[in-house]
């Protein structure tokens, strides 16, 4: 009798395909949002519509704690020049920590199962808010805390926006896209 | 809000995501078929009688049943339609328009009114 074996790859070098695959989708995302919307830097930490942020949370919400790693490594990977490494350090550490608390609070406090089943779009609008909230009080504190800035209410809502908006147009755009896919299949 | 599967795989966290995300679509269309049962419907409403799904799968001709109540179930996440239980009978579920099944039929009927002035004028 036949045994039909197919290969798999190691878990340890999926893990790391997904680490590097976020880092790189973030890095995109990250040159993109520059490229669009160029001029809307509030600081070198804050920008009115930030496209990344959809990637934190869609990232975290499909591949759970790699993602975080993949996020790190983006960031590590988008910081500012010159920069302290200990500061660099500490700011991508938050990066990938504020989607992963915002996404376990929607999870214990909003019902939603680890396979995401059942997900609606009340679901997915209060995970952008509670991300976007996630990573403006967290980044400021940090940078508060390593004396990077002085605490700024400004640059907090510039996150929080910036992280909203960003991560509702790159929803609505999978949305579009989504739809665009499915009514041509159907033509 | 569904079954909590400790390790689910990616792949299936993906597909729940993205059925998520096509519920914002911020285009939405009917289908023909949906359209074809909307304009049945539409006459039926016109009417002084409650309709019934049983009475829709009944009308139909050459479609099954299992798939006019696909279509009826389409219009009803598409906000056209409401089902509502019979109250002495729970087994009836009558459909009824909604605010924008009544929007999209007197919308229509403005374009043929409209139509109709035209080719007379």
């Amino acid at each position: 009798m036949k045994l039909n074996m197919r290969w798999r790859a190691p878990i340890g070098a999926r893990q790391m395909a997904t680490i590097f695959g976020v880092a790189a989708v973030w890095i995109v995302f990250f040159r993109l949002n520059a490229f669009i919307f160029n001029g809307l830097d509030h600081s070198i930490f804050a920008s009115w519509i930030f496209l990344p942020a959809a990637v934190r949370i869609l990232a975290v919400l499909i591949f759970e704690s790699p993602a975080l790693w993949g996020l790190m490594l983006g960031a590590f990977a988008t910081s500012t020049p010159g920069m302290d490494i200990a500061h660099v350090l500490v700011i991508c550490f938050m990066s990938g920590l504020a989607p992963y608390v915002a996404v376990s609070a929607c999870r214990k406090y909003m019902g939603l199962s680890s396979d995401l089943s059942g997900m609606g779009v009340r679901d997915i609008i209060a995970l952008s808010f509670y991300g976007a909230l996630a990573n403006a009080v967290l980044l400021n504190l940090t940078l508060f805390m390593l004396g990077t800035t002085y605490f700024d209410m400004i640059q907090v809502a510039t996150v929080f926006i910036g992280d909203v908006l960003g991560t509702a147009l790159v929803i609505y755009a999978l949305a579009a896209l989504l739809w665009l896919g499915s009514s041509r299949r159907k033509d | 809000m569904g079954k909590d599967f400790p390790s689910a795989p990616s792949y299936v966290r993906l597909l729940n995501l993205l059925a998520a995300v096509r519920k914002i679509a911020p285009f939405t269309h009917l289908e023909a078929d949906e359209e074809h049962l909307l304009n049945a419907l539409a006459l039926i409403w016109h009417e002084p009688r409650n309709v019934t799904v049983a009475d829709v799968m009944r009308e139909a001709n050459h479609v099954s049943r299992s798939t006019i109540y696909r279509r009826l179930l389409g219009l009803k996440r598409k906000g056209l339609v409401e089902f509502k239980d019979d109250r002495t009978d729970r087994r009836l579920k009558f459909v009824l328009p909604t605010d924008l099944a009544e929007d999209y039929i007197s919308r229509l009927s403005a374009c043929v009114d409209d139509l109709h002035i035209e080719a007379r004028s």
